[in-house]
């Protein structure tokens, strides 16, 4: 009993020194351990890692407002030029402008993490078909097989590379739209994201678009036999895409995952770039050449996508002129016909979206063809033989008429 | 016999002997006003203390308050040792009536003391603790200064004139 009294009197004493401690502290204390608190969150909402730590640091901002809310008036005094709610509305606007920036980075760390998945899909799904590709390869050169085996050979290389580039854009669209949107000072931030300088070399972006290019560049050496022009065309679309892609997310990727090799990774990549591209134009613009030579549409030199409309236009405007020149027949009409075929079975169908989107030729200048291509037609068009022979009929019966007037 | 001279001293006399009145009365005046411009009701207080740190040769600037001025000679009176600085910080506040109230960590007596020209005179010693303050803290509760040992809890509510309350609390 009197050992719970003493204890009773410990506490009653110790509470009231607590509250005697309380009451005599001195503005300038207030101030004082204000300040430190205030330094204190401050570092802590500079050092918070997470989202939720910053929301528990705005709540605990709140509270520190509410703990020194009464002493208000005179911490505006003892914080002049700052007062009490400039030095609360600082915290709060560092921890939003924190919790922002980390909410970005986790967004960001999200997504990296699922592009480091993505990349890790692709790489094994390119080795397979590269494999693939490179195996009919191999063995379409060695092969001492029958005409009609190797033509079936070649179809499925053909194939398989077909499938292979697609798997590219494919790829090349997911890593522009996850590449390309960051959000401001988002590639600095990633570049510092652990796991993103160390990302494991056959992961990083850097390392598959370099083994896409130098593959290709491969490819076009290897396979100047066995491409027909549609091949040429979808490699030189799907070389204008990678480089397109490269312009607008070059220089992030680089900055993410060039580690400390930045500008050399820069260099090699631009450098194989532009080998495709000068290997991929050079043959797609010859195996255009060589397929309309082989249809007897004989157009005027070109090699990019001005001299190219320039000479269809001339050669389809010579062509209509010629045919509009002639009033009975109809020589230039198998002409147009061949043309008119090569046009609407070719271009307008199965080369259509490469052509556009290399470049080659764009929808309006492929439009104003076709409008030309409309009137040649009209032009070359032979008089229908029921016409001929109604005609002929008639100069007949004209002159029997006459001839009959004449004896009577 | 006058002469000349003594003549025209006497006009001349004569003549500023009317004006001088006037004069006089001006002069008086115009002195009267100059000295009798004055503003009432100033209140010079300072709401929070500074807290000052001396350097190697005593001197205390408060730059937010615009003073500056050496801890020695407070020392001095204190310890009567003024050979080298003892005396770590230096808390002063200013009360209503444009006093400042000095102390530090060791000091038995606040220092009232009242700003002339180029200088601080003492106006009051205020003892208020003969083992010295073991860690004195201003507070203004106007219209008094109040000086709390936050060590020992003790509390003296002070003006000009000296201690108008204490409280211990130890």
């Amino acid at each position: 009993m009197r050992s719970s009294i003493n204890y009773l009197t410990i506490v009653l004493i110790s509470v009231f020194s607590i509250g005697i401690a309380n009451a005599q502290q001195s503005d300038y204390q207030i101030k004082k351990q204000f300040e430190d608190r205030h330094a204190e969150l401050l570092t802590e909402i500079e050092m918070a890692e997470s989202v939720s730590a910053t929301d528990s640091l705005i709540t605990a901002v709140d509270d520190f407002r509410a703990e020194y809310s009464d002493k208000s008036e005179m911490l505006d005094y003892a914080l002049y030029p700052e007062s009490f709610d400039s030095k609360i509305a600082n915290l709060k606007s560092e921890a939003r402008s924190a919790e922002h920036k980390l909410l970005i980075i986790e967004n960001q760390a999200e997504r990296l993490a699922s592009l480091t998945d993505e990349v890790t899909k692709f790489k094994s799904e390119l080795a397979t078909l590269s494999g693939k590709s490179d195996s009919l390869r191999n063995e379409i050169a060695s092969s001492q097989q029958s005409e009609k085996k190797l033509s079936n050979l070649v179809t499925n290389y053909r194939k398989s590379v077909e499938e292979r580039d697609e798997f590219i854009f494919d790829m090349v669209d997911s890593l522009f739209v996850t590449y390309n949107q960051l959000a401001p000072g988002a590639v600095e931030e990633l570049s510092k994201t652990e796991g993103a300088g160390t990302i494991q070399s056959g992961d990083n972006p850097l390392v598959i678009i370099n083994s896409i290019l130098t593959e290709n560049i491969e490819t076009l050496k290897a396979s100047s036999k066995t491409f027909t022009t549609e091949d040429y065309l979808r490699i030189y679309a799907l070389q204008t895409k990678v480089n397109d892609v490269w312009e607008n997310i070059g220089d992030n990727l680089v900055e993410i995952y060039g580690g400390n090799d930045k500008s050399s990774w820069k260099k090699q990549i631009e450098t194989d770039l532009e080998d495709w591209k000068a290997s991929a134009s050079l043959s797609m613009w010859n195996s255009l050449d060589e397929y309309l030579e082989g249809r007897n549409v004989e157009l005027g030199a070109f090699d990019n996508n001005s001299s190219f409309f320039t000479a269809l236009d001339d050669f389809v405007s010579s062509e209509s002129k010629k045919s509009d020149d002639e009033i009975i027949s109809s020589s230039t009409y198998e002409d147009f016909k061949t043309f008119s075929e090569f046009w609407s079975s070719k271009v307008m169908d199965e080369w259509n979206n490469y052509l556009v989107e290399a470049d080659v030729l764009t929808a309006s200048q492929i439009a104003t063809i076709d409008g030309k291509i409309d009137t040649w037609g009209e032009a070359s068009k032979p008089f229908p033989t029921s016409i001929l022979i109604f005609f002929g009929i008639a100069i007949v019966a004209i002159i029997g008429l006459i001839i009959a007037l004449i004896v009577k | 016999m006058i002469n000349q001279d003594q003549l025209i001293y006497k006009e001349q006399a004569m003549k500023y002997s009317k004006f001088s009145p006037f004069v006089l009365a001006a002069v008086l005046l115009f002195t009267s006003a100059c000295k009798t411009f004055e503003v009432q009701n100033v209140n010079y207080s300072q709401q929070v203390e500074s807290v000052l740190t001396p350097t190697q040769s005593g001197e205390v600037t408060d730059s937010r308050y615009g003073i500056s001025f050496n801890i020695l000679p407070f020392q001095y009176q204190e310890m009567e040792d003024s050979s080298s600085v003892i005396v770590d910080e230096v808390r002063l506040i200013r009360n209503q009536s444009g006093y400042y109230f000095i102390t530090a960590n060791g000091f038995s007596n606040v220092y009232v003391m009242e700003p002339i020209e180029s200088g601080l005179k003492l106006k009051e010693k205020i003892t208020v603790s003969e083992s010295g303050l073991i860690r004195p803290a201003f507070n203004l509760r106007a219209p008094f200064v109040q000086l709390v040992d936050t060590e020992t809890s003790d509390i003296y509510t002070l003006n000009e004139k000296g201690i108008k309350k204490e409280e211990n609390k130890s």
